[in-house]
Order: C-alpha cells, then structure tokens, then sequence
C-alpha cells in the first residue's frame, strides 16, 4: 500500500514539476515573443518594399492542392489558388482518387480535357490515372491518381510541378491573398533559404463565441498552441510538432529527402525534420524561417469524434515520427536538432501526456484513501486551472498585438469564458485521447499504411 | 561517489532522491548534525515523497497567496485585452475617417479654381496627415499615380502636384523617419525617399547599406540603385555573394531597378566580380542585348562554373543571331544537363534548319528536363511542328511523351481559346 501511495505521489509530483517548467516556457515564450513582435512592428512595410509581383521578380511557385472527396468545396478552392496576388506560379489540383464528384465538378467549372501526360516521377507515387489541362487557364492542372493518402498525392503533385518553390494547401484552406509572397520573401532576400513556414490556426480566433461551444474550444485550443510554439520555436529553432503546414519549400530538397513520408499522419513535421537532418549531414548553410504573422485559417471541426480522431492520429503520427529519430538524439552531429528539438518533443508530446493522464487517476486515489487533504488537491486544481487561463489569456495578448485589428471588445468576454472551461473537459479529454494515440501509434501506422 | 545536502531547502528533495539513484553515500546537513541516509531504494522513495509533501504542504499553506495573484493576473490580461480592443477599433474609425478627408482633399485641390477654398483644403489635408506614416504613404501612393500620368496632365494640375508636395512636404517626413525610425521605418523611408528621386539623401541612405537588417540593407541598395548611385549600386552587388548571401533575383531586380545607365553599371560590376555574381548580372542583362558584352558572353562558356555557362547561352540566345549558332550548337554536348536544356532554348531563338535540327535530336536527350524544354521550343520554331509530327510517329516514346505533354500544355496554352481555327 505503501508504495501505491508512494508511486501516485511520485507521478502528482512528478507532473506538477513538468507542467511548472512547461508553464514557465510558455511565459517566457510569450514575452519573448511580445518584445520580438514589437521589435518588428513594421516589418509589413518593409517586406513591401521589394516589389516583385511581377513575372521576373517573383520566384515561380507551384501551389499544389491534394484533394480526396472535397466536391463542395474544390472549387472554392481553386477559385482562392487562382486568385492569389503573384507574379508567377502554377495551381496542381491532384485528385487521390475520390468516390465522390469532385473530379466532375472541377472538370465542369474550368473545362478542363484530358491530355497526354509526360509526368517525371522524381519521388515514387501511385498510378496516375489521368492529367487535366484547359487552355482557358493555363496556370491549371487536374491530376487524378489511385488513392495513396494525402503524402503520396502531394508527392504527385511535387514531382508534376514545374517551379523551384512549392506549397500545399489543404482545399479548406483559407489564406490572404499576399500570404505566398511573404513566405517567398524569405527566399528572395537569403539564398540559403529551404523552407518559409507559415502558421496554420483553426478558424479566426476573434470569432470565438460567435460560433458553437466545440468550435470555440478548438480555437482556444489552438491560440494557446500557437503562442507557444512559435515563440519557442523561434528562441530555439526547437522545431515543434505542428510545423510544416502551409510551408513553402525548396522543392529540390524535398526530392533529395524522397519527398512526403507515406505512412504517417504528421508528414509535414516529419519533412521538416528530415529535411534539418539531410542539411546537416551535407554541412550546408541552410535556414528554416517562421513566419509568425503569416496565417492559414482552416474551419474547426464539426463533430467531437471528428476532433477526438484527429488528435488521435495527430498524436499517433507525431510520436511516430518521434520514435523514427531518436537514434539521431544527442548525436552531436545533429546539433540543435539532436539537443533540443527532439529531447524537447520527446518530453513535451510523449511524457507530459502521459503523465498527466496518470495524474487525472492519482488525484481522486490521493484523495480516497485521505493521504492528500481535499482542500490541498483543490487548491492544485486551482492553480493549474489559474495558470492555464494565464497562458491562454498571454497568447490572446501576443495575438492581439501580432494582429492589429482582430479581437473585438464584444469577444473579450468569451475569451476569458472559453479559456476557463477549455482546461475543464475539453483538455482532459484531449490529453486521454493523445495518451491513447502514443499507445496505439503503432498499429494505426500498419491501418494507415494499408 | 559521497554527497551532502544542506537540508534547509525543500527543493533539494528532487536532487536527493536523483542523488540516492546514482551514488553510493548520501548526508543530509540537518540542526548541525549529518544524517546518514539508507540507500535502500524504496526507502529512500518513501523518505523522499514525505519530504515532498512536506514541501507541498508548505506551498499550500501559502495557497491563498497562490491564488491571488494569478487571479490579479488574469483580471490584468483581460482588462488589457478589453482595452486594447476598444483602442483599436476607435482607431480603425479614426483611420478610415483620416484616408477619406486624405483622398477627398487631393481630389479637391487639383479639381478647384484656386483661391481659398485650395488653401483650406490643403491646411485640411496636413491636418489629416497629422503624423502618421500610414496617412503620408497614402497621400505619396495618389501622388506616384498623378506622376506616373504626368503627360496626360495639364500644366496646372502639374503645379497643384508640385504645390502639394511642397506645402505637405512628405520628403522631409521620410527623412526624419530615416534618422529616427525603427529598422523596418528605415527601410521603408529608404523606398520613398527614393520614389521621390531624394537624391540629396543618398549619403543618408548609403549608411545603411551595411546593416544587419537585411530589410533595411537590401532596401538600401535598391534606393540608390533607382536614385542611379552607380558606385553603390556596383559595391553593393560585389559584396554580396561574400556578405549577404543574397539571391540572384534580387540582384536581377536592382538592375531593373536602377535608371538608364544599366549598361555603365554592369560593365562596372562585371569588371571585378567572380563567376557567381558574373552569372547573376549576365542573366539581369541579357534581355537588353548589349553587343558589348559579347566577348565577355563567349568567354564565360569556358567557364567551369554551369550556371555562369547557362547565363552566358541564355544572354548569347537572346540575340537571335546566326552568327552564335555554332558556339550554341557546341553548348548541346556539354555534360550538364542545364546547359544542354538553355542550349536548347536558345537555339530555338535562333530558329534556323541546323538549329531545328540539334533540338529535334534534343528530345531524345537521356535527361528529362532536356527532351521537355526541347518539345517546348520545337512547338515554337518555324517547321518545328513537321518534327513533332515525326517525333510522335516515330520509335523514341520518351520523346513522344514530352513532345505530346508539351502540344496538349504548353501549345494549347498559347493559342486562344476563342479562336475555333486554332
């Protein structure tokens, strides 16, 4: 019994220690982050001083939109791709073999024929089954493949792009229309640039409170992730998990580095990490930059178990991609990445999860069995549900300054209602759901793979 | 391994019982007098977690104070949220309120007859500008439009411009936001003071070349390269393939920048720099077709360096002269496949029988990238379409399958779609 108590102990403890250090680095994040933002307060107006939109300025850039039965929106879609202001580049729709119409509906809209296609596959792919082109909009591309899941349809449209620079975009996504040539401007100003990040958020944060309970809570969720990571990610080229969506990329180096991995869920972190390493094994000069302030707005989820999945496979393919590099940790030869971004990952996306889950058990046996005073739990509850809402609240501050304009006074009530209920429930339950996507990652690899 | 702790700190508890894992003896300090400790395991978890509930216990007693100042800090957040957001918004209001009576004043001074009813809506534009520097790039962006028309204006409104410019005078606005403004102001100042041709503030500018900014030096550069700082201009382009690590597009951009004498400035640059810089400025030039660089053009094939190769065959391609055909026909067998494909393009420039004949060839090219750029360039050249036909009827599938992609995409693409003959 002793040691029972002694264990449950030992986790509680163990678990506040780590969520104290992980809430300290989210607040020194987040004032770093401040000072860096005010610091650059006026980087817009600089960054439209380089007038490039016009063919010969603009790096060529390949905007290529996997899709796999999105006939509502798809079109939608490649209205936004179409309509984006830059000099030079082209839209690959590729289709992953869809049940539904989009294939129909696209060809309807654009008038799109099949024609011969002359694809180099620099990274294997499935069977293309068919190209798509309309000379009405030569900037177009339609092409349908057997179905291989949303790495091998990006890698599909890598290998069909023509352009030194691509991007991905999910057809749900929404994005300003100046968004790529921020991220391009990374490239223009520093050759050794390989990957411009930008930042992918659920939906527009100020609009918390206006829409249902779920979505609000996927969007506190999200801000808090948001304000965190991409300070530390900054401060430490601590490449955090969620890194990799609306990316622009050096194409040539992702086909050095074999293009998308096919049997993971979070493809684009494992890219960027593969990516890192490749670079450092060939001792080139290389940078990834974060662009904080450039932003890809994809809508909340409408259904918990949607969300529950998501984080479910989110989780699973975080740690699998995790679990591919550790034989890299503390490898000198690696540098930070090997140091800092794994050891970190490892701690943050495995061992924090887990050990908060247990700590959701512990807590009500420390208080059955009377060998921690109810008041004592209540009163941690309390200053972990505080020191949530602290964090929370600082990342709406960074973003609220990062953003000019955004959050209305009308929402500022809603801010602080979702930040407190965000910590009771919802968190708990994504927190069991990703200790159960660590567990499962494995076998969801092999049902993913297949 | 034998280690001591002083136990008047709770927070040595961790590292005792870490210190319990790894060594062989562990003292704790306690009311002058050393404890041994029992290096049992279980044991020492037991000791270890009861002086952490100690050390809990402790915080909790304090917890009142816990809570409250995270409660002050939460009311703080908020309030700073709330307020900020209402700032904000009247500022939103204030900014759309200004840019109106901006635009509506600079119509109404060049559409009036003069007289006082100009002088007031002047005063009421410098009032709006107030100081920010959102409202002067509004009021320079309506002046660069009236400029970039400025044949198309009558001599009047041509003097209403000037005027505007001289009562408003953003010039100087700019300038102090030179001096003192935040890097990113700088660089910003940098590009208008160069759109107002500002050139007695070239020495001003030229200070922050050397930044560590990258905005603000690259703005730099690209102000005096529009103000024709050719000496600048020429250094900075020199030292950046050893300080900047700067891009070969925005090299291309500075040249397209920089005013008449683009000529001047590359003979300047290409000079003295090495292959690297060499490439960037041939291929920034090519499309002016100096007869000049001519020799310099042939020269660089010699070179080992491919991109300098490409450069040099892109810019000799341009001339769409006879006369380079032979060299360009020697470029198809260099063994880089990217100089084996701008070969290709510009021979396709050329367009002579012997030309079409080195692309045709070129579609059997064992890279892909060639036999693609050699189908595109067929398509385009006079009785290139009688070799596509062959191509297509003949045995060589790879050649078949870019010469096919290239019709259905890239041809089809150039022909309008309206045009039922077509």
């Amino acid at each position: 019994m002793e040691l029972i108590r002694s264990a449950a102990l030992a986790v509680t403890y163990l678990f506040l220690l780590l969520f104290a250090f992980f809430s300290f680095m989210h607040i020194i994040s987040i004032i770093k982050e401040y000072l860096i933002v005010k610091r650059n307060d006026n980087k817009g107006i600089a960054i439209n001083y380089i007038e490039r939109t016009e063919i010969e300025g603009a790096i060529p850039v390949s905007i290529v939109i996997p899709t796999y039965n999105n006939a509502e929106v798809i079109c939608d879609a490649i209205d936004r791709a179409l309509s984006i202001e830059y000099g030079n580049f082209e839209v690959i729709v590729v289709d992953d073999g869809s049940d539904d119409d989009t294939i129909k509906s696209i060809l309807d809209k654009y008038e799109l024929e099949r024609i011969e296609s002359a694809i180099r596959c620099t990274i294997p792919i499935k069977k293309i089954l068919g190209v798509y082109f309309s000379p009405k909009y030569p900037s177009l591309l339609l092409m349908s493949k057997e179905h291989g899941g949303i790495a091998d349809t990006i890698n599909c449209g890598i290998n069909a792009s023509r352009f030194p620079l691509f991007i991905a975009i999910g057809p749900n996504d929404i994005y300003e229309k100046n968004a790529i040539y921020r991220l391009s401007t990374e490239f223009f100003i520093d050759s050794s640039t390989v990957v411009s990040c930008g930042v992918n958020r659920i939906n527009k944060p100020e609009k918390i409170g206006r829409t249902g309970y779920l979505e609000s809570m996927q969007m506190t969720e999200c801000i808090r992730r948001i304000g965190y990571n991409i300070p530390v990610r900054n401060s430490y080229d601590s490449l955090f998990s969620d890194t990799g969506p609306f990316s622009l990329f050096n194409k040539q180096i992702v086909c050095d580095v074999n293009g998308y991995r096919v049997d993971t869920e979070n493809i684009h972190y494992d890219l960027i990490l593969r990516i890192n390493k490749k670079m450092l094994e060939l001792q080139r000069d290389y940078r990834i930059v974060k662009n904080s302030d450039v932003f890809c707005e994809t809508p909340p989820l409408q259904s918990i178990k949607n969300v529950v999945k998501k984080v479910f496979r989110w989780q699973g393919g975080t740690v699998d991609v995790l679990v591919a590099f550790i034989k890299n940790t503390f490898n000198i030869k690696y540098k930070t990445l090997a140091f800092i971004t794994l050891p970190y990952n490892l701690l943050y996306n495995v061992m924090f999860p887990i050990l908060e889950c247990i700590s959701y058990i512990a807590l009500p046996v420390l208080i059955a069995k009377n060998w921690l005073k109810p008041t004592s739990a209540l009163c941690l509850c309390a200053i972990y549900i505080a020191v949530n809402i602290i964090i929370t609240l600082g990342a709406y501050m960074l973003h609220q300054i990062s953003n000019k304009n955004r959050i209305k006074p009308s929402s500022c009530f809603s801010i602080l209602l979702f930040s407190f209920l965000e910590t009771l429930g919802y968190r708990q339950l994504m927190t069991i759901t990703r200790v159960f996507g660590i567990l499962y990652h494995r076998s969801y690899r092999k049902a993913y793979t297949n | 391994m034998l280690l001591i702790f002083l136990d008047y700190s709770y927070s040595l508890s961790a590292m005792t019982f870490l210190a319990t894992c790894v060594s062989d003896s562990v003292y704790l300090f306690r009311n002058k007098e050393l404890i041994s400790i029992s290096l049992d395991w279980i044991d020492n978890c037991s000791l270890v977690v009861k002086m952490l509930s100690v050390f809990v216990s402790n915080i909790l007693k304090i917890g009142n104070i816990l809570l409250v100042i995270p409660g002050f800090i939460i009311l703080f957040q908020f309030i700073w949220i709330f307020v900020r957001a209402i700032r904000q918004k009247n500022m939103q209001k204030k900014n759309i309120y200004s840019e109106k009576i901006i635009r509506e004043a600079m119509s109404s001074i060049l559409e009036s007859d003069g007289g006082t009813a100009r002088k007031t809506d002047l005063k009421r534009l410098k009032d709006a500008l107030g100081s920010k520097q959102v409202f002067y790039d509004i009021l320079s962006s309506e002046i660069f439009d009236y400029v970039e028309r400025f044949d198309e204006l009558s001599n009047s409104k041509k003097n209403l411009v000037s005027q505007i410019i001289e009562f408003v005078n953003p010039i100087a606005f700019y300038k102090r936001k030179l001096h003192a403004g935040d890097a990113y102001e700088k660089a910003h100042a940098c590009k208008m003071l160069a759109s107002y041709g500002a050139e007695s503030e070239i020495k001003s500018i030229e200070k922050h070349l050397k930044s560590k900014n990258k905005y603000l030096s690259y703005s730099a550069a690209m102000a005096l390269s529009k103000l024709g700082d050719k000496n600048n201009a020429s250094q900075f382009i020199l030292d950046s393939h050893d300080n900047f690590r700067v891009s070969h597009r925005f090299i291309i951009q500075l040249f397209d920048n920089y005013g008449d004498d683009v000529k001047g400035l590359a003979a300047v640059v290409l000079g003295e720099c090495d292959d690297y810089i060499k490439a960037t400025v041939i291929k920034a030039i090519a499309k002016y077709n100096f007869r000049e660089f001519e020799d310099i053009y042939t020269e660089s094939l010699k070179s080992e360096n491919p991109t300098l190769r490409v450069a040099a065959i892109t810019a000799l391609g341009n001339f769409a002269d006879a006369e380079h055909e032979q060299i360009l026909i020697n470029a198809f067998s260099d063994k880089e496949w990217i100089v084996r494909s701008a070969a290709v393009k510009a021979l396709g420039l050329i367009d002579t029988p012997d030309s079409l004949a080195v692309v045709s060839r070129a579609t059997s090219d064992p890279e892909w990238w060639v036999r693609y750029n050699a189908a595109r360039t067929l398509v385009s050249m006079t009785n290139g379409l009688y070799e596509v036909e062959s191509i297509l009827s003949g045995y060589d599938d790879y050649a078949a399958d870019a010469t096919k992609y290239t019709l259905y995409r890239d041809y089809a693409a150039a022909i309008d779609p309206t045009d039922s003959n077509s």
